[in-house]
């Protein structure tokens, strides 16, 4: 029985097909344009090296910001059930998880079986999520991959303020103008994004063990920041990007099996 | 929301008579007096005078989703966009040249109460200087647990000098028979507006929070008067009425929730609306609950002081998570929501805290959102409904 996740997000979407459970393909994309069609895609794409059409998917859940757009899904479900879900699955033992995506970061508490028990999220701003760090590294002519490796390398980052992200790019403008170092502005601005992040989280009473998800936790520079922050290592998943869909995926199975959903 | 109520057609009659009385009372030289929403308004309404309240016309600019436009009126002339909605809008409307829901009617007199927040004096200050026309503020000290003896007689006293100072600026006498009078009116409006707020407690409810949010213009600005009486009068039985036909708030009612502060207004079929989709009534919030007091008319003066300034704003921490606890027990709620309200600092801080302290001591789940009750540019509607909808998923 095959069945199916999807997560849309504003900057990435994910697919994942689960066979009897075990996930057999998974697939990530730039989101861009119009998503009814990008979803039909993105899953034709997952489902061909299977053979399948998506007809043959017996249940489909969609999470993320697009959610409500994707036609062949059967339920949606917001994507911080689905990361509380998706880790519990891999990682029982976590009991906070730091979601950094594209438009939002959160800060989602779970019990063993990944349920929601209580969460915090960003105000409608830029600062502390993954478009934050994208439009750093546009400022800086880095790619977004070489961003967390170059933290990594500077001994006296810049101090950047982040209110704000418009400001912030400014202030890195500045910066590069006055012909400071690239990996010291870079260094100061994972400081920053790491402090704010770790603000929005003392809202929640933050309890171990801690996993990180989402395209963010694909930055090195940021996990160690935070986990500096934070005291304690940082569980990071093999595809820390895939776990909202495999947790959109999983719930798609117990909605097969018949069983209440989440 | 319900379907509409019958009442509703009474309610826009008496709104716009109450609209038409300013416009005549300017033309017959009846003193236009400003006042807060929480404020001891059977004063002026026993003096014959006309009582103009600005907030209300915030709230109306609001809900027709204009409170942008006039905002960047204020804006404009300095005033910044982190400052009350309400504010705003007023303010934006006295320098702006169009004015998209009616032109605020100028004061004669602005009389103000801090009960509520440190905002509006700061806006009747501003306008009493705008329009150069006298003002009183009726100075509310904090009121963390139980109130004193000082603070009561020093609230008493501020009322004579209050009565004194409408004398000698309208040249009209004071009388305490009628004020007597104003007060028995205004207790039997408000019991009658509890009445009507209370049936949310049933299950299913036929009335919740947002048919509260439409039906509550008249206690707001009708309290003291018999046309009060009478809408809540007519609401009530509607409302019984409905609840014998079995028509109720929401088409499937499984959860009840505590909402803790004022709407969203311009969006407020839209909060109505994704309740309703996820079968969860909103019953209850401290906001509708401020007009729901017990006059003792056989002593108007000291019961008016102090109804009014034990209002949930002006009081402490402790006592307002009480409040909160009590409706939610009241309520049989399954849950509460939290609004972070950029024009309202005094009821927006601390909400983190507060969410994990009502979580502690009522053990249920509660969300916290961010937006603005007026303006539509500090709210996001997709980051919202995610923040609801993970909330109905907690909800179950």
């Amino acid at each position: 029985m095959y069945v199916a996740g999807m997560d849309i997000g504003s900057i990435f979407s994910k697919a994942i097909i689960l066979k009897d459970g075990q996930v057999v393909a998974s697939l990530i994309k730039r989101t861009g344009g119009e998503i009814k069609a990008i979803s039909h895609r993105l899953m034709e794409e997952a489902l061909a090296p299977q053979g399948l059409q998506i007809d043959d998917l017996k249940s489909v859940v969609a999470t993320g910001y697009g959610r409500i757009s994707v036609p062949f899904a059967d339920k949606q479900v917001t994507e911080i059930s689905c990361f509380g879900r998706g880790v519990a699955n891999s990682f029982p033992e976590v009991r906070t998880v730091i979601d950094i995506g594209g438009q939002d970061s959160k800060g989602i508490k779970i019990d063993e079986r990944g349920k929601v028990q209580d969460f915090v999220m960003n105000d409608k701003c830029a600062a502390g999520t993954g478009r934050f760090l994208e439009v750093m590294a546009n400022a800086l002519e880095v790619s977004l991959e070489d961003m967390g490796p170059l933290a990594l390398q500077s001994g006296s980052p810049e101090e950047i303020g982040i209110t704000c992200t418009v400001f912030a790019e400014s202030q890195v403008i500045s910066l590069v103008g006055e012909g400071r170092r690239k990996v010291d502005i870079v260094a100061g601005i994972h400081q920053a994004i790491a402090e704010r992040i770790h603000g929005m989280l003392r809202m929640l009473r933050i309890e171990e063990r801690i996993a990180i998800t989402g395209g963010g936790a694909k930055n090195i520079g940021l996990v160690k920041e935070l986990e500096k922050r934070l005291g304690t290592e940082l569980i990071v998943p093999e595809e820390p990007q895939l776990i909202g869909a495999h947790g959109a995926a999983l719930l798609a199975l117990e909605m097969a099996l018949g069983r209440k959903g989440s | 929301m319900s379907e509409p109520f019958k009442t509703v057609a009474l309610m826009k009659d008496l709104m716009s008579r109450y609209y038409d009385l300013g416009e005549e009372a300017r033309r017959k030289g009846i003193p236009v007096v400003w006042v807060t929403a929480v404020f001891p308004v059977e004063i002026i309404y026993a003096m014959d005078l006309y009582p103009y309240y600005p907030e209300n016309f915030g709230a109306l600019a609001s809900a027709r989703k204009v409170a942008d436009k006039l905002s960047m009126a204020a804006e404009a002339k300095g005033y910044f966009n982190d400052l009350c909605g309400y504010a705003r809008c007023g303010i934006g409307d006295a320098y702006a040249s169009e004015h998209p829901v009616g032109k605020i009617l100028s004061p004669d007199l602005l009389l103000c109460c801090n009960t509520q927040c440190g905002s509006l004096p700061k806006w009747f200050e501003a306008a009493a200087r705008f329009y150069n026309k006298p003002y009183f503020l009726w100075d509310s000290p904090y009121i963390e647990e139980q109130t004193s003896d000082l603070k009561q007689n020093y609230l008493i006293k501020q009322l004579y000098e209050l009565i004194n100072f409408l004398e000698v600026t309208t040249k009209r006498r004071f009388n305490i028979d009628k004020l007597r009078e104003v007060v028995a009116l205004s207790r039997e409006a408000t019991g009658l507006w509890n009445d009507c707020l209370e049936m949310a407690a049933l299950k299913p409810a036929p009335f919740g929070f947002f048919d509260a949010c439409i039906h509550m213009a008249p206690i707001v600005v009708w309290r003291g008067r018999r046309e009060a009486v009478e809408y809540y009068r007519e609401l009530k039985a509607e409302i019984e009425e409905r609840l014998e036909k079995k028509i109720y708030a929401i088409p499937n009612e499984r959860h009840k929730v505590y909402f803790d502060h004022i709407p969203v207004w311009p969006k407020l079929r839209w909060f109505a609306d994704m309740f309703a989709a996820n079968d969860t009534l909103v019953v209850a919030s401290q906001y509708t609950q401020a007009w729901a007091m017990n006059f003792d008319p056989a002593r108007p003066l000291e019961t008016l002081a102090e109804h009014y300034p034990q209002q949930f704003v002006n009081r402490g921490v402790d006592y307002r998570l009480k409040l909160k606890v009590d409706f939610m027990r009241r309520y049989n709620c399954d849950g509460f929501v939290l609004f972070s309200n950029r024009s309202c600092k005094p009821n927006s801080i601390g909400l983190y805290d507060k969410k994990r302290m009502l979580t502690e001591m009522t053990g249920l789940p509660g969300v916290i959102f961010e937006g603005d009750m007026s303006d539509l540019r500090f709210f996001s509607e997709g980051q919202v409904k995610t923040r609801f909808e993970t909330f109905f998923e907690q909800l179950g």
